[in-house]
């Protein structure tokens, strides 16, 4: 070899490695977005299933039983999946007629009456591509650094789980895989709880084991696939409109965008609060969609938070504040009062001079300012809302409070011990600071006591001054608190820095905002705050922060600069929200009446009260500063 | 006089090779197995190529290339994992994110700067007249 074709090959053989492994790596694992089906296309496809539940009858099959697995029918009744069949054939209309006649013969469709049979929609997941799965593909597990290939293996709710045994296909779909929770079950970090990933494959074998009727240990190799999944029309719109709605994880496409749309969901995340409130005041705390489990407002305890408690009663208050719903106002009422008998159950006082209440919840020995604050926003808020005085001393006592934990830099102590009557001056935990600086912001709403008004002022500074170091503007924590003081406090305190501030946290969020395009796979993501590809969004953040955003475009007019790119953010953020809510059309694989409702995530089927508290609250607000 | 670059890149050597077994065993532990034995690799050939610079005579020098061309390899190796995984993610996900092709892009040029320069100027000595002189 010359010397010549030596350097040549050192300085293109590497690259030419790097490009190769590239390349055939992402072709081995890429299954492109499906074509979606048309309208028509998709109502044909749904055509026979439909005449067996209506009793027209069924085709005779067509097609051999080892045929490839084109389509998978899944029956909805009652939110329950109480059917599903293969489609198999060499078209999707043989798969169609196949997955009829095994429809027909399914024991648990006979054994339904006529109405709930017409009441029951059906899905198809039209199988679009398949693709080695990671985590169960030794060269990349043994090649890609580690975690990569097991951790991050599908996308979720996207990608669905399958394997081949004796020459048949076994498929768990992408809503089977979420509803069974075998996406984001692996926590990589303790310190960061919320962040799961990863399949949970020695269950999801299990199951796929079951389904084929075979030994656990008999499943060969997995496979991805994709689907074109679509559903029929609630059976009320039926009647206008046949055509089945496509599916993006399960989720119908999102209604129009409009002040009107959203204070309609607002409301309707109010009636799912309303509903979801027993008799003695206490939320159904969280509701797993897929299997209809509830909290129990019954028992006293478990993992209720007076907190959230306190802030989804806040968000009534200030739902009736806006819209002046009637039938808002004895619910919100029966909140707090279940509210205030939590509170009373675990005294916490203060020892004389200091005459204050405070809040511990239960199994605490530390009040936590953060309890403290939320309920004070709630009752001033009730107040606000009502103009009801009823509470006015209670939240003046609690109030004090945060008053007295406030120090004269304008910082707050987080934890009091009710038993040494000591405050803790080291703990500094999340949101408390913005909590109370808001709930002092609100008392002098409501009092015009400017006491309260000038320590949410100090309470702000502080906030605000905390970023005054050299990379201070490149990032920010969690200060939607922080914003939605500073436009409560308008006009008391107009300084143009909190303005400054509020539209620096906003754009530093934008940037974790996905937009159309960004990620080719996920449009429908599009607006949430997302801070990689590989992981879906929640869903809360896309209120919380849009209700500081709301503030934030507020704040900005106030001070006559309103600026558009925060309007766009809001726009986008709920135009996500509106897409995840539970609504009719959607609800098909939801147990029990949650229209209104917001889950926890994409691919997260519980439902919690906070959720909807955030989202719905910063859908009402923002319904008054979007014109139609 | 003995080229004192036998020694200064020997010396360098025995430092990287400790400074990569500490990063190893403190700042990347894994308990996969295919994963630890290609990071501890990376020290052990760093190690012999050490060896071979200290050794000198022409078997020295042999010793010494291996190493450090055993070095240089397992770093290309670990950068066409980084690839991989972001190819294999790519597929998956439809996308790399600017965030995660920006932290990989800064993960491969660390590793040319920390791990891959120390053996490429090494080899470069070896190959050379000087090099080869010293090792006569």
């Amino acid at each position: 070899m010359t010397r010549r074709r030596a350097l040549v090959l050192l300085w293109t053989l590497p690259a030419a490695i790097l490009v190769a492994t590239s390349a055939l790596t992402y072709h081995a694992f890429r299954i492109a977005p499906p074509d979606r089906l048309d309208g028509p296309a998709r109502a044909a496809a749904i055509a026979p299933l439909r005449a067996v539940l209506d009793g027209s009858g069924a085709p005779a099959p067509a097609t051999a039983s080892d045929a490839p697995i084109v389509l998978v029918a899944t029956i909805w009744s009652h939110g329950r999946a109480v059917a599903r069949v293969d489609g198999r054939g060499d078209d999707l209309a043989a798969a169609a007629s196949y997955a009829a006649s095994a429809l027909a013969a399914d024991h648990a469709v006979r054994g339904m009456a006529p109405a709930e049979r017409a009441d029951a929609r059906v899905q198809l997941d039209v199988v679009a591509g398949r693709a080695p799965l990671g985590g169960d593909s030794p060269l990349l597990d043994n090649l890609a650094l580690p975690g990569i290939a097991d951790m991050l293996a599908i996308q979720s709710g996207v990608d669905g789980v399958g394997t081949t045994i004796a020459g048949r296909d076994v498929l768990m779909l992408p809503h089977e895989l979420v509803a069974q929770k075998l996406v984001s079950s692996k926590q990589p970090s303790n310190a960061m709880p919320e962040l799961a990933m990863g399949l949970d494959l020695p269950k999801l074998e299990q199951l796929l084991a079951q389904r084929a009727g075979v030994p656990r240990g008999q499943v060969p190799g997995l496979f991805r696939f994709r689907t074109d999944a679509f559903v029929e029309p609630p059976r009320a719109s039926r009647a206008a409109d046949t055509t089945p709605i496509p599916l993006t994880r399960g989720i119908p496409p999102r209604p129009e965008l409009s002040a009107a749309a959203l204070r309609a969901a607002a409301l309707a995340g109010g009636r799912y609060l309303v509903g979801h409130l027993a008799p003695n005041g206490r939320f159904v705390y969280e509701v797993d969609l897929a299997t209809g489990r509830q909290s129990d407002p019954k028992l006293l305890g478990g993992n209720y938070s007076l907190p959230r408690h306190a802030g989804t009663t806040y968000f009534l208050s200030e739902l009736y504040r806006i819209t002046g719903e009637a039938w808002l106002r004895e619910p919100i009422e029966r909140a707090l009062a279940h509210m205030i008998s939590l509170v009373d159950q675990f005294p916490c006082h203060g020892a004389p001079p200091d005459d204050f209440d405070c809040v511990l919840d239960k199994g605490e020995r530390q009040a936590q300012l953060g309890s403290t604050a939320l309920g004070v926003v709630a009752l001033a808020e009730y107040q606000r809302a009502t103009g009801d005085t009823r509470y006015a001393e209670r939240a003046r006592r609690l109030a004090a409070f945060l008053l007295y934990m406030q120090r004269p830099d304008g910082s707050f102590r987080h934890l009091y011990d009710p038993a040494t009557h000591a405050p803790d001056d080291d703990a500094q935990l999340l949101y408390y600071t913005g909590e109370s600086t808001l709930a002092l912001a609100r008392m002098y709403t409501v009092t015009h006591d400017e006491r309260y008004a000038a320590a949410a002022q100090r309470g702000l500074d502080w906030s605000v001054d905390w970023y005054e170091f050299f990379l201070g503007g490149f990032f920010y924590g969690e200060e939607h608190w922080t914003c939605i003081t500073a436009e409560a406090l308008w006009p008391y305190a107009q300084a143009d820095r909190y303005r400054e501030f509020c539209d620096g946290y906003g754009a530093f969020l934008r940037d974790q905002q996905t937009a159309v395009g960004d990620l080719p796979d996920a449009d429908d993501l599009a607006g949430a705050y997302d801070v990689t590809a590989f992981v879906p969004p929640y869903n809360t953040p896309a209120g919380s922060r849009t209700e500081a955003m709301v503030s934030a475009y507020k704040l900005d007019l106030d001070h006559g600069a309103p600026d558009p790119a925060i309007l766009g953010q809001i726009r986008a953020a709920l135009g996500y929200a509106l897409g995840q809510q539970l609504r009719p059309d959607g609800d098909f694989d939801s147990v029990g009446d949650v229209d209104g409702g917001m889950p926890g995530s994409p691919v997260d089927r519980t439902v919690r009260i906070d959720y909807v508290q955030h989202v719905c609250s910063a859908m009402i607000r923002a319904s008054e500063i979007l014109g139609d | 006089m003995t080229d004192p670059r036998r020694w200064i890149y020997g010396s360098l050597d025995v430092v990287a090779a400790l400074a990569y077994v500490a990063a190893v065993a403190l700042a990347v532990p894994n308990r996969h197995v295919a994963s630890a034995v290609h990071l501890y690799a990376i020290p052990v050939a760093a190690a012999v190529a050490a060896a071979g610079m200290f050794l000198g005579h022409a078997r020295g020098r042999r010793v010494a290339l291996a190493g450090a061309t055993a070095w240089l390899a397992l770093t290309f190796l670990l950068i066409v994992r980084i690839c991989i995984s972001a190819a294999f993610l790519a597929g998956v996900y439809g996308a790399f994110g600017k965030a995660a092709a920006s932290f990989a892009l800064l993960i491969v040029a660390l590793l040319v700067e920390v791990v891959a320069l120390l053996p490429i100027v090494q080899v470069k000595f070896l190959m050379s007249r000087a090099g080869r002189r010293a090792y006569a």
